[in-house]
């Protein structure tokens, strides 16, 4: 029996002294003192001895347990120090998991829309089937207004169409409900364009505005500047520039800084060192009357912008039919 | 529009440089889209808007220049004598509202002759060719006042000379000045003598009756065409003229008998001849308008506080007329009617940059955000997380795509006017978008696919909200089914089941609707070859779609479940059963035989192959074992393990593999 012990104790010497890496020292512990190892049963062994031998054998075992703890203990704690594992080429690529990802529409929305959530802005969607009323009547373009001709529409009979813009999303909001009113709205909208590099039937805008007493132009600059620099970073010149839309007035064009050449002039920026990125103006009276609003009691503003427009600035994408090809090489970059 | 610098400063002194005099004019909306040299002279290319008609000529871009430099105009000088003699011009205006106002003059003894080298080199600088001294003088008024004008051949007319100005009757031909003859309808406004027409009202005059070499006397049109008349009979010939250009703009109402004095004027010194005649037939409202302003209203709509001096200052200096708050509009302003615009002039020209820039302080509306707003980002999420990319297609597909998708025409969306054939109903489903991107793609060299898209689909009388998903090249159906099982866990929508209903587009028995608490809420399954093969497509294609509103109906609130805390001990199954048997009917007998110490039956494993006799499969659990207060005994579990086997035997023939 003792003979036996010793051999143990040998053999699990011998073993140790091969044992370098944290896992071969875990097996040898399992070996020798795991439930199952060669120690451990030739210890449960010792309890149906005779009593007499059981101190001197017990003894002698319990000994070399806790020398070969110990010393498997201070391998583990030398393997973790030293390095004892085989060195790794690093150079090797790693196992990727196989991410999907979102449109880069899709991410340009939500950086747009999360900017002005923080702005107390809710989201709400409009439908893209409109009729003629809420696509352009209600919006101060009654039949035959000359704005009507800047957006070419798609029809589905007299008196449906595909909206060829996000602001009748104002009209059904503020039919519904009353000031204080922030809202910002994202969505498809559709124009009987020809498709070129510049040019699709359908595309995405967001809509935004804000009703209640006492907007004023000032907050219109205030709110907008503060949107523009969320998105494009904090120095982006921005410019306020008059135009003309019929549902605001007084209407202004918002111009940042050309992102690529920093405003000193180059072929996306046609040389001006600005370029156009917002419509917005003061909701116009009319639009007011529309959906049963006082127009002296309350004001707002009102913005859109679109948003491949955008997507192409910001990553230099020159042509814009990439967005609907929905290549897996393109989306992947994103 | 093109303005040439030295013709501007014909009724203008610019001290400013060109760059600086375009930064200013865009900055107050009158946009310079590009300066460009051309010889000593500059040439400013201007993009108007709809609404400035009156900017659409060298004078109406001088008066911007004299309000944002405080300078003078200087005018041409021009004759204020007409020779009013009735009966030689008779004017009948049959369309009122067409032709609110039409004025004819007649000159006669004109020698047609090329015009000066002034007149050329002022014509030839806008790009204009010039032609004869009284056509290029009448396009030379056109560009210096913006009212278009049209000279006649007098002697082309049938006497007496009747002017008519109506509508065309249908299928009425004119030959136009371009060499083109033109059908015309009842949309088209024209110009006719006594026989036929001459011209199409603010659009076009007439080849027959134009000013040629050999013309001696001629007829000088000058009229107010409304706006909406004049575009939409350009559009109906599709012919659009400098002329239409500023119809469809609004002209100076008041300005059409100034440009035909011009015109007179400048004919008489440059062709000879005598003014015979001259007829102005008006029915428009001679009272200028007036609108009230109130200065505090000005600051309360900008955010500013401006005095009322400089408001003044700025609408005078753009030709309003002060008396008080009452304001009088120039009749060239068409586009200012109301309060607010005079808000927007004095706003452009005290500079957009002059306001300040202020956050809104005040009520934030409360509100809550409908359920499908704060869902769709989760959704995506899920999706993103399972490995499929976010597609986006357009809205519409053909006609034929729909129909190989087994729809119905009745439950079809035409678009009355598409772009192409391709692209010319509303989608009914995200579907065929997800099969062209697959094509695409496997055409591109990327034969794994696993897309996804969330977006509206359409159906008669409704818009609605689907996610669509589709998996090819990797994977198989269940695959497809785990993402939606997955989708459904983490919304807490109960665990979706799929029906055995064929659907047309789907191989029959590899897919059905996707039932969520017996509520059809979309479809997920293999697509048809046949179907594939339309779209091009010969591998294996796997389809889920999902109306969003229906299964998110189904979502519940999440609560926490204690964490358990006694040991689960698992067992495995391992079983052989005909091919007919689900597994669910397997799993369902596993939860009622084991009762509520089962915890959870996972499959793991379906094989067929040499062990298993033919019409059978073989299928493999994992059970998982718990009590809520107690550790599990060795000998329960064996007992429990036995039951449900024997169960399995007795109930389905199934065989249990050791
Ligand atoms: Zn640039």
């Amino acid at each position: 029996m003792e003979e036996d012990l010793k051999r143990i104790g040998k053999e699990a010497k011998e073993d140790l002294d091969k044992a370098k890496t944290l896992e071969e020292l875990e097996t040898l512990r399992i070996k020798y003192l795991g439930r199952k190892g060669s120690l451990t049963l030739f210890i449960r062994k010792i309890g149906d001895l005779p009593r007499e031998k059981r101190p001197s054998l017990g003894k002698l075992a319990n000994e070399i347990k806790k020398n070969l703890s110990q010393e498997i203990e201070e391998r583990r704690a030398k393997a973790k120090e030293r390095h004892l594992l085989p060195p790794l080429d690093l150079t090797l690529p790693g196992k990727r998991p196989s991410l999907g990802g979102l449109h880069p529409i899709t991410q340009i929305l939500n950086e747009v829309t999360g900017i002005f959530l923080r702005l107390g802005f809710r989201v709400v969607q409009g439908p893209e089937i409109e009729t003629d009323y809420y696509n352009f009547e209600a919006l101060n373009m009654p039949p035959g207004h000359p704005a009507r001709g800047m957006l070419d529409t798609f029809y589905l009979s007299k008196n449906t169409l595909l909206r060829s813009h996000t602001s009748p999303v104002q009209i059904h909001v503020m039919e519904k409900e009353k000031p204080p009113i922030r809202v910002i709205s994202p969505g498809k909208v559709y124009r009987y364009e020809a498709v070129d590099a510049s040019h699709l039937p359908m595309f995405h805008q967001v809509e935004g505005f804000m009703v209640d007493e006492g907007i004023s132009f000032s907050h219109l600059k205030g709110i907008l500047e503060v949107f523009l620099n969320g998105l494009f970073g904090p120095k982006t010149p921005v410019r306020f520039r008059p135009s003309f839309f019929p549902y605001t007035e007084p209407s202004a064009e918002v111009d940042i800084g050309c992102l690529i050449c920093k405003g000193k002039g180059c072929s996306v920026c046609r040389q001006t060192g600005w370029l156009e990125i917002l419509g917005s103006g003061m909701i116009d009276p009319s639009v007011f009357k529309a959906v049963g609003y006082d127009s002296e009691k309350y004001t707002g503003f009102a913005f859109g912008m679109g948003i491949e427009r955008i997507a192409m600035l910001k990553y230099n994408i020159s042509d814009m039919r990439l967005f609907f090809e929905n290549d897996l090489r393109f989306l992947r970059q994103f | 529009m093109k303005v040439p610098l030295s013709w501007l400063r014909e009724y203008i002194d610019i001290k400013l440089p060109p760059k600086e005099l375009a930064h200013r004019l865009t900055m107050a909306g009158v946009e310079v889209s590009h300066i460009q040299k051309s010889g000593k002279d500059t040439i400013l290319e201007l993009d108007l808007t709809t609404n400035r008609g009156d900017c659409a000529s060298i004078i109406g871009v001088a008066r911007e220049v004299s309000a944002l430099t405080n300078k003078p105009l200087k005018f041409p000088r021009i004759s204020e004598k007409d020779k009013r003699q009735k009966g030689i011009i008779k004017v009948e205006i049959r369309d009122k509202k067409g032709c609110p106002r039409y004025s004819g003059r007649v000159i006669k003894g004109v020698g047609v002759q090329p015009s000066p080298p002034w007149l050329k080199e002022h014509l030839e600088s806008i790009g204009i060719k010039p032609i004869n001294n009284i056509v290029d003088i009448t396009n030379y008024v056109l560009f210096e006042s913006g009212q278009p004008l049209h000279a006649f051949d007098l002697d082309k007319l049938v006497s007496p000379l009747r002017i008519i100005v109506r509508r065309a009757d249908d299928g009425e031909r004119i030959t136009t000045l371009d060499g083109r003859e033109r059908s015309l309808d009842r949309d088209i406004l024209i110009i006719a003598d006594g026989k036929r027409p001459i011209a199409l009202a603010g659009i076009m005059g007439g080849e027959d009756t134009q000013v040629t070499d050999k013309t001696r006397n001629i007829l000088l049109e000058s009229a107010y065409f409304d706006p909406i008349v004049v575009r939409r009979g350009a559009k109906r010939v599709n012919l659009f003229t400098e002329s239409s250009y500023r119809f469809e703009r609004d002209v100076d109402p008041e300005g059409v008998i100034t440009a035909s004095r011009r015109a007179r004027d400048l004919i008489l010194k440059l062709a000879g001849g005598e003014e015979v005649a001259f007829i102005d037939r008006n029915l428009l409202p001679r009272k200028p308008k007036r609108i009230t302003l109130r200065k505090e209203r000005v600051n309360w709509v900008l955010g500013i506080d401006l005095p009322w001096d400089q408001m003044a200052r700025i609408l005078k200096r753009l030709g309003f007329a002060i008396r008080g708050r009452m304001i009088g509009v120039p009749s060239y302003r068409r586009d200012v009617t109301r309060e607010i615009d005079l808000i927007e002039e004095i706003a452009r020209i005290h500079g957009y940059h002059r306001i300040p820039s202020l956050l809104p302080e005040g009520r934030i509306a409360s509100y809550s955000q409908e359920p499908l707003e704060t869902l769709a980002p989760r959704i995506r999420e899920i999706l993103v997380a399972g490995g499929y990319r976010e597609v986006i297609n357009y809205g519409f597909i053909s006609l034929e795509e729909g129909e190989r998708m087994g729809l119905s025409p009745r439950q079809i969306i035409k678009l009355t006017n598409p772009l192409t054939e391709r692209q010319n109903i509303m989608r009914p489903s995200l579907i065929p978008g997800l099969l062209k991107n697959l094509i695409h793609n496997l055409n591109q060299g990327n034969p794994k696919v696993k897309i996804f898209e969330l977006g509206r689909v359409f159906s008669l009388g409704k818009e609605e909200m689907a996610l669509g998903a589709l998996l090819a090249g990797e994977g198989d159906l269940y695959d497809l089914k785990g993402i939606l099982e997955a989708l459904c866990e983490e919304l807490a929508i109960p665990s979706p089941r799929i029906s055995s209903s064929p659907l047309t587009f789907l191989l029959p028995g590899r897919g059905g609707e996707v039932l969520i608490a017996n509520r059809k809420v979309g479809l997920l399954g293999e697509m048809d070859p046949k179907v594939l093969s339309y779209f091009g497509i010969e591998v294996g294609s796997f389809v889920l779609e999902l109306n969003l509103e229906g299964f998110l109906l189904g979502k519940r609130e999440k609560r926490f479940r204690e964490l358990p805390r006694y040991p689960a001990i698992s067992r495995d199954i391992a079983l052989i059963i005909p091919e007919e048997i689900t597994s669910q009917e397997i799993v369902q007998t596993i939860y009622s035989l084991g009762g509520r110490l089962v915890e959870e039956v996972r499959f793991f494993d379906l094989y067929r192959g040499a062990q298993i006799p033919p019409g059978h499969k073989g299928l493999a659990y994992s059970i998982s074992y718990r009590a809520k207060n107690r550790t599990l005994k060795d000998e329960e579990i064996k007992k429990l393990q036995q039951r449900i086997s024997s169960g399995l035997e007795r109930g389905f023939g199934a065989r249990i593999r050791k």
